[in-house]
């Protein structure tokens, strides 16, 4: 499987909202005896660094909580990193991720949580980014006399 | 010396019942709930993570409720919170490049690739209190137009830059790790990237009374706000166990790129030269504060006089953090009890001794 | 190999830490540690333990030669950053038949910072009552004390490393299930 793709389910999944992901992934998750814990979800912090002027030397802006925790599947090792300091979100994409990356697991999981997520995610930011589109100024120039 | 006083253990927990009783108010009211905060009152949360040091909305929401709407205490309780969680990483260079902009104006060029982009602003506003909004309010629908803001939304500096009329914005040498405040005690001189850290978590009102100073005429500064733009930008970490970078999710930002004019010095050319500021949430107010203090501190680089309060590391920065200035300020109150005992009995000795001279004199003459 | 740390990794080093401090606080004197994860190959459970509870990403640790996979598990839970020399360390890790370095090349802090010193955490096989009679703060009277496999001329070396107290290096000595605090300020004689 290649990094890009993995990549790719781990920003998803971190992107869409806990109870979402956790509703779609139910019919997909093994007894919880099937799941070996290697870490439990444990939040911490990360320090955000900007760079000054977006694109100069680096700079810490300020520390955001992060939510981690890892567990093994079927002899796969999933791990699940999210914003914020819910405990669930972060097991739910750790047991995600680990039954991704079963090629027996991926195919239906592509279609039943993947896809659906990903229309889901570019759905909000399409209407978030019409509503601010609406309010661009049209500019028009005032013609004075003849 | 020092006198050992005990006792007050019972006052302390009653003032701790009259604190929760007072918070709480009238209990006929129904109780605010941590999801309205953070939805109905998101600047006071987006300022609290800003102060704060700490993007989290929740742990934000709760800290505004537990001091009861006092920010700069609720900054106080998240500050000590961050201290008890372990620090997992360090975020990739955040792209506010890629940033999913809900709002972009520029006040130097009317039209700017992407356009002016008005958002959520208050500024069209006729600040008029609206009275319909004591009891419900009813909010109008918002227009969506038939497509979205482009994405990325090219910076407005970039037609500046084009034409080499800004000075270049690249990362130092190696691009260096940057020192950290939370680790690392304040030292001067401070470098850029220790001040950047330092405003950023400043308290708002110190900036903006400084920003103002600036303009006043307490520092050679004619800005331009050159870019607003505020709107979504991904978290990138890299965990080790996976060894390749992922997004986390994404958080809110308000960057401001301010241009100011430079009239060269022995090693430049005459240009415009910048002033940054970026801050979490919606926060147009602190980001455009804390590019003009950041544009004043850079003086002594540029090779200008730095005369002006604004201009000086030490006063700026020793003073900005609410957190500090508040413990210090507000310490007065405590027990001071044999300190003043001491002052008091110097005044009486030397009213003793300037009323016996006094009466000397009078003998004398 | 990843291997599982403590059942729960927050609450567990909490209270290792806490034993920690009880056992710098009364030097010597050798305290159970309230939980144990399962032993990282190569060291002792209560070794596993104390290193899950000290180290994170912002110390560095230097120990002679590891197993991979437990690097790679304090990597996994702690963020394990190795220092390229013992001189270098804030812990010093020497699992049980190590060589100690010489105490006095090791960081001892300084006069404003006495703190910057490194912290030995070093494997016994057990602790008898029988070698040393220990004084200092912490002890009410003087208590005898004694490890077996400790290095060679440990105590010769400790004597030297006290007398350069408030400076120094402070050790944790460490048996399978227990641990013994030894800071700089304590006294030791041989017999």
């Amino acid at each position: 499987m290649e990094t890009t793709t993995r990549q790719h389910w781990l920003s998803l999944l971190a992107h869409s909202p806990a109870s979402r992901l956790a509703e779609l992934l139910q019919q997909h998750l093994p007894p919880a005896g099937d799941i070996s814990w290697l870490r439990r979800a444990q939040t911490g912090l990360v320090m955000l660094q900007g760079r000054s002027g977006g694109s100069g030397s680096r700079f810490n802006l300020g520390e955001i909580s992060v939510t981690r925790a890892s567990c093994q599947i079927a002899g796969w090792l999933g791990h699940g990193w999210v914003r914020g300091s819910d405990d669930e979100h972060a097991e739910l994409i750790a047991q995600a991720d680990a039954l991704l990356q079963n090629p027996q697991c991926y195919p239906p999981l592509q279609a039943q949580l993947l896809q659906p997520l990903q229309q889901e995610l570019a759905a909000r930011r399409e209407q978030s980014a019409r509503a601010a589109a609406a309010s661009k100024v049209e500019f028009f120039t005032m013609v004075r006399g003849e | 010396m020092y006198v050992a006083v005990k006792g007050g253990e019972t006052a302390i927990a009653r003032s701790w019942d009259l604190l929760a009783a007072a918070r709480r108010g009238d209990s006929a009211l129904a109780e605010l709930s941590l999801g309205q905060i953070r939805q109905q009152l998101r600047l006071a949360v987006a300022r609290v993570m800003q102060e704060g040091s700490l993007y989290d909305e929740e742990l934000a929401a709760l800290a505004l409720k537990q001091a009861a709407g006092d920010t700069v205490e609720a900054v106080f309780l998240l500050r000590a919170f961050r201290t008890t969680l372990p620090r997992f990483a360090s975020s990739k260079p955040l792209d506010t490049a890629a940033m999913r902009v809900r709002r972009r104006v520029s006040g130097t060029f009317k039209d700017v690739p992407g356009g002016q982009i008005l958002g959520p602003t208050a500024d069209y506003t006729q600040r008029l209190l609206d009275f319909s909004l004591g009891d419900n309010s009813d909010v109008p629908p918002c227009a969506l137009a038939d497509s979205g803001v482009p994405q990325p939304l090219p910076s407005v500096l970039e037609v500046l830059a084009a034409e080499g009329l800004i000075e270049a914005e690249q990362p130092l040498p190696g691009d260096p790790e940057p020192a950290d405040l939370t680790r690392q005690p304040l030292m001067f001189p401070a470098d850029r990237a220790t001040r950047l850290q330092n405003l950023a978590r400043a308290d708002e009102g110190w900036l903006l009374g400084l920003a103002y100073s600036t303009q006043r005429g307490y520092a050679e500064s004619h800005p331009f706000a050159g870019e607003i733009r505020m709107g979504e930008v991904s978290v990138s970490v890299c965990p080790e166990e996976l060894g390749f970078d992922i997004d986390i999710g994404e958080i809110t930002l308000t960057e401001c790129q301010m241009i100011n004019q430079f009239a060269g010095s022995k090693t430049a050319p005459p240009q415009f030269t910048r002033g940054y500021g970026l801050s979490f949430g919606e926060a147009e107010r602190k980001a455009m504060a804390m590019a003009l203090v950041d544009r004043s501190l850079r003086a002594e680089e540029l090779g200008e006089a730095a005369h002006a309060p604004a201009q000086q590391q030490e006063f700026v920065l020793y003073h900005s953090d609410n957190v500090e200035a508040s413990g210090f300020v507000q310490h007065l109150k405590l027990p001071h009890y044999v300190d003043f005992q001491a002052e008091l009995s110097l005044i009486r000795t030397l009213r003793a001794q300037a009323t016996s001279s006094a009466v000397q004199e009078a003998n004398h003459d | 190999m990843l291997q599982q740390a403590f059942d729960n990794m927050e609450q567990d080093c909490q209270q290792v830490f806490r034993t920690t401090l009880s056992a710098l606080a009364e030097p010597l004197l050798p305290l159970t540690l309230p939980c144990l994860p399962a032993a990282l190959p190569g060291l002792k459970p209560a070794t596993s333990a104390l290193l899950y509870t000290l180290i994170d990403q912002d110390v560095t640790l230097w120990a002679p030669a590891l197993p991979a996979a437990t690097l790679a598990s304090l990597r996994f839970h702690c963020a394990l950053r190795l220092a390229d020399t013992p001189e270098q360390a804030d812990f010093i890790l020497l699992p049980a038949g190590s060589s100690l370095p010489p105490l006095s090349s090791l960081r001892a802090g300084s006069p404003e910072y006495p703190d910057r010193s490194t912290t030995i955490l070093l494997e016994v096989e057990d602790f008898t009552p029988q070698q040393v009679e220990a004084s200092g703060p912490g002890f009410a009277s003087p208590r005898r004390f004694g490890a077996t496999g400790l290095p060679p001329a440990f105590w010769t070396q400790w004597q030297a490393n006290h007398a350069r107290f408030p400076l120094g290096v402070d050790v944790l000595l460490i048996s399978a299930t227990q641990l013994a605090g030894l800071p700089r300020s304590t006294v030791v004689q041989e017999g």
